[in-house]
């Protein structure tokens, strides 16, 4: 399936090219893109006086009690991404704390997410998707809405849609063939950056410089097979907790 | 010269020739390695010209159609490629199920669908990417 040399070559991906396997077989689901997984916290900083919030941990203060917005985790998306990530950096514990104590709100709506934070209706979000912050920012609104960086998420990465799959009983197989490959070829990943998300490519400039794994430092996708267990028991606390 | 400076040089110069006749041989085996999978690409491209049609399923919205589907468009000319957005791992299932069969894009979070994917339905199985 994969023919150009240019696709195994170790040296064009972060990580060498077999990192990018999701699944434990590393032959069925081929993840090209993603980032860092540690900007699951977005604050509107006219709201909120900078250096209040350095982390999850500081979410529990009960000055924030009622001002935080979340996209529903009760669904895939980013909202579950990020409370699963706070989960494995902070505990079952703690996620079960923020999310009984702190009257959260929540949406499936992420344009609405974002437009919460930018009124500062809720300033601070949780699952907020730059995708749909940089539609508001490049009309002028929530200029001062940024992702807190928490040290203690970032050695896990999502890789988002950023994978590439291919069915079996195939109708065109051989085109498909050369669509996988062109995917995954440099000319293939300059077009997929488009999209507003980074490439595993070294030879690709990253959308999100803020994003980037760094070569060399060894990260968990989040939405890879090997984060089923921890998946589904997030799914379950936020389906008990979430009424 | 002494005989025994005179076999040090030819032990020296049939080295050298060795070294030279094994880079020459993985050049060689390089160059026709690299022949060997040029041959391989253009006959997929040659078949996918027949076949002139991919499914593509991505995530919905423009930005994926218009950033993917439609740079392959330009890249393969010749190709009708259709595109279907698929917003999650149960959708993608009802996009195989329907028979829309191709390649996928994201989208589905691996996790939890793939597995049984492969246990209860094979016929909706992912196949083999890798070599």
């Amino acid at each position: 399936m994969m023919i150009l040399p240019e696709i195994k070559n170790d040296d064009n991906w972060i990580g060498g090219f077999d990192a990018g396997w999701a699944d434990t077989e590393k032959k069925l689901y081929y993840v090209f893109g993603g980032s860092l997984a540690d900007d699951n916290i977005h604050v509107n900083w006219d709201a909120v006086p900078p250096g209040q919030i350095k982390s999850a941990l500081d979410l529990l203060d009960p000055k924030w009690n009622g001002k935080i917005a979340m996209q529903d985790p009760r669904i895939e998306g980013k909202g579950l991404n990020d409370i699963l990530v706070i989960m494995l950096g902070y505990g079952e514990d703690f996620v079960r704390k923020l999310l009984s104590a702190q009257k959260i709100v929540y949406t499936n709506d992420r344009r609405q997410l974002v437009e919460w934070v930018v009124r500062g209706r809720y300033p601070i979000a949780i699952g907020l998707n730059d995708y749909f912050l940089v539609i508001f920012q490049e009309k002028g609104l929530g200029k001062n809405i940024s992702a807190v960086v928490d040290p203690k998420t970032g050695v896990y990465w999502s890789s988002g849609s950023s994978g590439i799959g291919l069915f079996n009983r195939a109708p065109h197989p051989n085109a498909a063939k050369v669509y996988v490959n062109w995917l995954l070829s440099r000319s293939g990943q300059m077009a997929w950056i488009k999209t507003q998300t980074n490439s595993r490519r070294v030879d690709v400039p990253p959308f999100d410089p803020k994003g980037v794994m760094k070569p060399g430092k060894s990260y968990r996708n989040t939405q890879a097979e090997e984060m089923i267990p921890q998946r589904r028991r997030i799914q379950e606390l936020t389906q008990e907790l979430i009424r | 010269m002494s005989p025994q400076r005179d076999r040090l040089l030819r032990a020296a110069s049939l080295t050298a020739m060795g070294v030279l006749l094994l880079l020459l041989g993985r050049v060689a085996s390089a160059a026709e390695a690299g022949q060997s999978v040029q041959k391989e690409w253009e006959k997929v491209l040659s078949a996918a010209a027949v076949e002139g049609q991919v499914n593509i399923a991505g995530p919905p919205g423009d930005a994926f159609r218009e950033a993917i589907v439609d740079a392959f468009r330009k890249v393969t000319r010749k190709s009708k490629s259709s595109f279907w957005a698929v917003a999650a791992g149960i959708k993608s299932l009802g996009f195989s199920a329907s028979g829309k069969r191709g390649s996928m894009v994201g989208t589905f979070t691996f996790p939890d669908r793939h597995p049984r994917w492969r246990r209860s339905s094979p016929s909706m199985a992912l196949i083999r990417l890798s070599r």
